[in-house]
């Protein structure tokens, strides 16, 4: 497998003269990062995607000539590799079905595993149909109902979660309490609930460019209303900003602050 | 003492009545260990007393007692279940409607405990958050700490609740991994599951 996948990277890698990437730990023609993420043998969460971006311009630039067919393979590995990124930062906004194919693509690589799979498999699956029986024979008898059973049941997991829990409610009751009722008299509770006209989102995109236009600010800061009409105004003005070319953002770190500047 | 020990051969003596009334007021099973410490007496003598109790039920009462999580449960006779279910809706509260996905994650856990959601996904080949999620809604998973490796994941552990619900008197009431693989789950299985996923108000990720 892996010298076949070598043999076609290198014919690859003659046929597209030699653009390599060049990502922290990872040096090596893009295909091979593809498939590297994609067999989960690299973590897509650790990719620097604005700089593979940066460096195919560069190479775009130095390299001068380019086919239509090199540029497309481009964006076909690179939107490969932002989809797996964005599988691994937000694993629950993936849906059932891809899930299901998910760990059919990557799970049963070949027959016998699977088998073997089934096999250690079987008895918690008839552990679920002995349990289901159990559950159902049980189920004939009822017990006394106490005034405490109807009192909901709480679980807040260990001491790591529960501490913080506690910091993150405190954050937001300093926060509520510095910025008083001010909030509320925002001339923003004139917006209707419909969609937002193109009025406001202007009006937002030039207020936001003139805080921007001072300093850098974090997406944190920008998007810190609490109102949503305001969340939603800003975040629409920021796409249009970012389609436009009138802002960069920047993400420095996985997980970091998203910085957004006036270009 | 003679006279009281002659009570007990005729089945309703003292230490029986006393058992029983404190059954009676008790929403959650209670051990033998727990009456004979109120009662001052053995634990021989509860598991006796409960025993006398249950066969006189048997013979010409409406209950039962069940023996769940290491303790005694009153509970209304299995062969009454459509009547009271009938008679009062809050006792259909009781039940806790699981999907062939939740039950299966569940046998994962009773049976690995502690372990943690790769580990379940490793034996189910399918992610499992969102079943592990809705089993600790329904209180009969919770989490034991972390797992002292790379990332520190949380460790799964089955509640008294499941055992309860489950009508087991203790995890090692369940039979072995070994004895499951010859389980036949054609007749036991089919009709709990189609039972199980009519009810079913989750929405399972791996299914």
């Amino acid at each position: 497998m892996t010298e076949q996948f070598e043999a076609v990277s290198k014919n690859e890698k003659e046929d597209r003269r030699g653009f390599e990437v060049q990502l922290g730990a990872f040096s090596g023609p893009l295909d091979l990062l593809c498939h590297l993420v994609e067999s989960r043998e690299m973590d897509p969460a650790q990719l620097n995607l604005t700089e593979l971006v940066s460096q195919y311009v560069r190479f775009l630039v130095n390299s001068k000539r380019t086919t239509l067919n090199e540029m497309a393979e481009f964006f076909s590995f690179a939107s490969r590799l932002l989809l797996r990124k964005v599988h691994s930062l937000f694993p629950a906004q993936r849906d059932a079905a891809e899930d299901e194919d998910l760990a059919d693509e990557d799970m049963y690589t070949d027959e016998e595993e699977l088998m073997r799979m089934l096999e250690i498999f079987r008895p918690y699956r008839n552990g679920a149909g002995y349990l289901a029986a159990i559950q159902k024979e049980r189920e004939c008898s009822f017990i006394r109902i106490a005034d405490e059973e109807s009192t909901p049941f709480y679980d807040l997991g260990d001491l790591y979660g529960l501490a913080s829990l506690w910091w993150q409610m405190l954050d937001r009751y300093n926060e509520k309490r510095n910025l008083g009722d001010c909030c509320e008299e925002s001339i923003w509770d004139d917006i209707p609930d419909a969609i937002p006209e193109e009025r406001q989102v202007e009006q937002r995109m030039e207020e936001l460019l003139r805080s921007i236009r001072k300093k850098e600010l974090s997406l944190r800061d920008l998007l810190e209303e609490r109102n949503k009409k305001i969340l939603i105004v800003t975040l629409l003005a920021l796409l249009e900003m970012s389609r436009l070319g009138m802002v960069r953002i920047t993400q420095s770190e996985t997980l970091g602050d998203v910085l957004v500047a006036a270009v | 003492m003679q006279q009281f020990d002659e009570n007990e051969k005729n089945g309703m003596g003292l230490l029986e009545r006393q058992v029983e009334a404190m059954l009676f007021v008790s929403p959650q099973p209670v051990s033998s260990l727990e009456i004979a410490s109120y009662l001052g007496v053995s634990q021989t003598r509860v598991d006796d007393a409960v025993k006398t109790l249950k066969d006189t039920y048997a013979r010409s009462h409406g209950l039962t007692i069940l023996y769940l999580a290491g303790g005694w449960q009153m509970a209304t006779s299995p062969d009454l279940a459509e009547t009271i279910e009938a008679f009062s809706n809050s006792v259909s509260m009781q039940k806790v409607r699981l999907s062939k996905a939740a039950l299966e994650t569940l046998s994962v856990i009773a049976y690995n405990q502690p372990v943690t959601r790769s580990e379940i996904e490793d034996i189910r080949s399918v992610r499992c958050d969102r079943v592990v999620d809705t089993l600790m809604k329904h209180g009969l998973v919770r989490i034991a700490g972390r797992k002292k490796s790379v990332g520190s994941p949380l460790l799964f552990r089955t509640t008294d609740r499941f055992l309860e619900i489950f009508g087991l008197a203790g995890i090692n009431s369940l039979p072995t991994l070994e004895e499951l693989k010859d389980y036949k789950t054609e007749e036991t299985a089919s009709d709990p599951f189609e039972r199980a996923e009519n009810g079913t108000e989750e929405d399972d990720n791996d299914e």
